[in-house]
């Protein structure tokens, strides 16, 4: 890290941003100026500014590219098998899964819902936005300790998956800068008794 | 004391927290405010796995299926379901499944090319389609457009009629269509529907009943023997339908045809069949001498010669069926004894045998399904005339006319048109739900497909023949969209099911039928139109249909009943619908007409042992499957997920094989090499394979790379095979091949 992230709300900003990265192939479009937005309303630190600014370097030019490797990554899993959907993962592959309706209960929990019904709600777009929520909106730790072992813990490894599998170097900064966030936060919460 | 999450969200005060919605409100399209909480509810719908279509109650939580079980008072899984319906979450959230429409942007096809898809709109999937097969139309003509989907639903068929397409392949010459053409020329109808629980004397021509695992099926053959009936069953393996009969016949691959002329040789010479239904209902009468006469020659002797079954055996057996009926020889679909060369011939015997037992359409026989025409839409919104069908029949089917005038198959010559007969002259293909392991010889198929110039295909999952089209589909699965299910099965009164959209689709997988309305629109607008001009509504039409039924004033209020019946009782029919007649048909003047045999007459099968392939080759379907469609499901695949080839102990012991060896299994079609399993149930002159694995594409994570295809070792035929042979109904003979065996 080359600079200091001021924490919650630096990783607030980051968790949201990739949720929105990883969330479709047309997600990068537009993601700039949200995140311009995000982080001049945060008042965000160097850190994620930086991080940020290195991650706009790499958007490929040729938008087919960014395409075809997020179908490549995340739609073929059999290609590269770094589905994003919790239950995808679990003990017993699948969609819709029990992370969907944990997901789903903790989401009801704020008030909101994912925006479209015929997905599951444990994809980890979804997962980041909320979970950067959680660190923005004051949620208690024992809370947010408690999101992170339920439905992020999973993902680091999927990520570093995708980072080794990447053919594009925006996907791979993404994926490594939220790794060691995410791992870094678990690392905190086991630090902290539950 | 551990929080729950309700109390931590009352600590802290739900919605108080500083900023709560400044982060959310910038991600707007991902989140919206929570709708209020519904409980779970519980849908009527029906099993989509198998064409009983078992009733479901489905419990439905936060817009995802959590739990399916049987359907009380549904006559066709009586409250239950099999291994495959109760696993069928599996297909709905297999996380393999296509979520988008993609289109391929490496030309180069193959099954380890990676095809470099990218995610593109529905609209930008559909104008291609619709501008490559306009294209193809206008240059090349309706011949140049190849189908490979079933009729259904309706308004494919009304698609395909309006554009005239002529080359509309199905997998039906594998499964039911020998049968169907055979029955419709001597008994009149198409049936499914045997009165097991009424029979006392059933008699199995290869027919793994209970395998089959259709619940239908098997409550009623066990019904039958609760009920006291004899169950004889003649099949090279020792099946589980073998080890409940009460005799078991280890009888050669392919030589049922030859008990089954037999037994017809008894009935006749001792007078033992059903002379009052016989006199009355069927054209015996017109032709005895020539029926005496030509059956005169098929000794149990000679057929015990034949078969390996002994002729005391097949004289008692005919006499027991004689005489102790009520009697059943049901014949069906993909059994042992349908799917040899000599298929037409043998289900034109076994249904002599139950025209001679005098048990059509008559209690503890083979019957007549009361299932009441659903309105098609072409009745409900009747189109402009349909413009003729010209043009060459890729699969030839037009060299066999009964086939041709069914209108189903044929997968065994398709490749064969497309490489050899045809070459060049199809240009644009549409894939629906059918992946290369349901076809003889698959890399043949592959190697077919990939001369086709544009390829569509749709399916729920990332299929072998997904990987070589151009654009890749979304479909749904059976429990995302909404239909009348008329029972067909066993149907002895009308029976209405509601087959209901239980989730909305996932992702954005769409209908069939949404994709045949939306190709018409851009295709052939005039006959998707409502008389007023507007465009059809498929939900109208389905509402519509609903009504016509007298189910409800639309599907929503059939689909709040879920299900009806319409209770009748059962009156056996005194005329019978066979084409030139009202009485049932012993010898057939149609079949010399279409080049075929009007009686039956002994034909081996195809593929016979040689010093080069000594050893018959057998395939079945295991009962977690269905067909080639489940291994991914990962609950059925962890039962049973991958193949091993089972020997004979006294074979291996010959061939120097042990349990668990790996074993080279070569035909004149192709080779496969997988382990052996030793046992006891096979004949020594046989190796069984099961049917449904070796999946290729690397996008299947859980049935890709498992087992080997059985069908690599089954050779596609030729059209001209077919006439040659007198296959005239049309079998594709995928139970017939011969083998060699080494250990490896």
């Amino acid at each position: 890290m080359s600079a200091e992230w001021s924490a919650p709300g630096d990783l607030a900003v980051w968790f949201a941003i990739a949720g929105r990265a990883l969330a479709s192939p047309d997600a990068a479009g537009g993601l700039r100026e949200i995140a311009e937005s995000l982080t001049a309303q945060r008042k965000a630190g160097t850190g994620v500014r930086e991080e940020l600014a290195a991650l706009w370097a790499e958007l490929p030019a040729d938008r087919q590219e960014a395409h075809r490797e997020y179908v490549r990554l995340f739609l073929s899993p059999g290609s590269a098998p770094c589905p994003l959907w919790q239950s995808a993962h679990g003990e017993e592959p699948q969609l819709m899964g029990p992370s969907h309706h944990s997901a789903i209960e903790w989401y009801r929990s704020e008030g909101i819902e994912p925006g479209v019904e015929n997905e599951p709600a444990d994809h980890a777009s979804l997962l980041l936005v909320f979970f950067a929520h959680l660190l923005e909106s004051g949620a208690p730790p024992e809370w947010r300790q408690r999101y992170w072992r339920e439905h992020l813990a999973w993902l680091p490894k999927v990520l570093a998956r995708v980072e080794s599998e990447t053919r594009l170097p925006f996907y791979a900064r993404l994926a490594r800068v939220t790794r060691e966030r995410l791992e870094e936060a678990g690392a905190s919460f086991r630090q902290t008794p539950a | 004391m551990a929080l729950s999450r309700r109390s931590l969200l009352q600590l802290a005060g739900a919605g108080t927290w500083a900023g709560a919605d400044r982060l959310l409100g910038a991600f707007g399209d991902m989140f919206r405010p929570a709708s209020p909480l519904g409980a779970a509810t519980q849908v009527i719908t029906a099993c989509g796995v198998c064409s009983p279509a078992c009733g479901i109650k489905a419990t439905v939580e936060n817009n995802a299926l959590r739990f399916v079980e049987g359907l009380a008072g549904d006559f066709s899984g009586r409250g239950h379901l099999c291994g495959k319906g109760a696993a069928g979450a599996g297909f709905l959230y297999d996380p393999d499944r296509l979520k988008y429409p993609l289109k391929r942007t490496n030309p180069r096809k193959g099954i380890d090319e990676d095809p470099g898809w990218v995610r593109i709109s529905w609209q930008e999937a559909l104008d291609t389609i619709a501008e490559r097969f306009g294209d193809a139309l206008k240059r090349f003509g309706t011949e140049s457009l190849l189908f490979i989907t079933l009729p259904s639903p309706d308004v494919w068929l009304r698609f395909m009629n309006a554009i005239g397409v002529v080359n509309r392949i199905d997998h039906i010459d594998e499964c039911f269509l020998t049968d169907r053409i055979i029955q419709r020329y001597t008994t009149g109808f198409k049936s499914w529907c045997n009165d097991f629980e009424n029979s006392k004397y059933i008699v199995l021509f290869g027919w793994d009943i209970l395998a089959k695992a259709k619940l239908v099926y098997a409550n009623g053959i066990i019904d039958a023997k609760e009920n006291g009936a004899k169950v004889v069953c003649f099949n090279p393996v020792y099946s589980p339908t073998a080890r409940f009969a009460d005799e078991w016949y280890s009888i050669r691959p392919g030589t049922d045809l030859a008990v089954a002329l037999a037994m017809i040789h008894v009935l006749l010479a001792e007078n033992l069949y059903n002379k009052e239904f016989v006199d009355q209902y069927t054209n015996f009468g017109e032709h005895e001498n020539a029926i005496r006469t030509h059956f005169a020659q098929y000794t149990p002797e000679w057929a015990e010669r034949e078969s390996d079954v002994p002729a005391e055996a097949i004289r008692r057996i005919a006499r027991e069926l004689g005489t102790r009926g009520p009697a059943i020889v049901p014949a069906h679909k993909k059994t042992l004894c349908a799917n040899y060369q000599n298929a037409s011939q043998l289900v034109h015997a076994i249904s002599i045998l139950n025209i001679l037992a005098g048990t059509i359409d008559r209690p503890g026989g083979r019957y007549v399904a009361r299932t009441p025409a659903v309105p098609s839409i072409d009745a409900i919104v009747p189109p402009p005339p349909y413009p003729p069908k010209q043009g060459r029949r890729v699969d030839g089917k037009d060299k066999l006319p009964l086939v041709l005038q069914d209108g189903g198959g044929m997968f065994s010559t398709m490749a064969d048109g497309i490489l050899n007969r045809y070459p060049g002259m199809i240009k644009a293909g549409f894939i629906m739900n059918y992946t290369a392991l349901s076809f003889p010889q698959p890399q043949q198929t592959l190697d077919a497909l990939a001369t086709i110039p544009f390829l569509a295909v749709m399916d729920y999952l990332p299929t072998d023949t997904v990987t070589y089209a151009d654009i890749a589909l979304p479909g749904t699965t059976y429990f995302e969209v909404s239909d009348i299910m008329a029972r067909d099965y066993y149907a002895k009164q009308p029976q209405f099911v509601a087959r209901t959209a239980v989730v909305p689709p996932l992702f954005e997988s769409r209908s069939p039928g949404y994709v045949a309305l939306e190709l018409g629109k851009r295709l052939a607008p005039d006959y998707f139109k409502n008389p007023d001009g507007s465009w059809i509504n498929l939900n109208a039409v389905l509402d519509e249909r609903t009504k016509r039924l007298g189910l409800g004033e639309n599907f929503a209020e059939f689909r709040a009943k879920g299900i009806v019946t319409r209770e009748q009782a059962f009156v056996p029919r005194t005329t019978f619908n066979v084409p030139g007649t009202t009485k049932c048909q012993i010898l057939v003047p149609q079949f010399k007409d279409a080049g075929g045999d009007p009686l039956p007459v002994w034909r081996p099968k195809r593929e016979l042992p040689s010093a080069a392939y000594p050893y018959y080759y057998l395939t079945y379907i295991p009962a977690v499957h269905k067909r080639n469609s489940t291994q991914n499901n990962p609950i059925l695949n962890e039962m049973l997920g991958t193949t091993v080839a089972s020997l004979n102990p006294q074979l291996a012991a010959k061939l120097g094989i042990k349990e668990g060896q790996r074993v080279r299994i070569r035909s004149r079609a192709g080779e496969i090499e997988l382990p052996a399993h030793l046992t006891e149930t096979v004949r020594p002159d046989c190796v069984l394979v099961p049917h449904g694995f070796g999946h290729r594409s690397r996008l299947l994570q859980t049935a890709g790379g498992k087992g080997v295809r059985d069908s690599d070792v089954i050779p596609s035929q030729s059209i001209q095979q077919c006439v040659d042979s007198v296959n005239f109904a049309g079998a594709s003979c995928i139970m017939d091949a011969v083998v060699n065996i080494e250990p490896l």
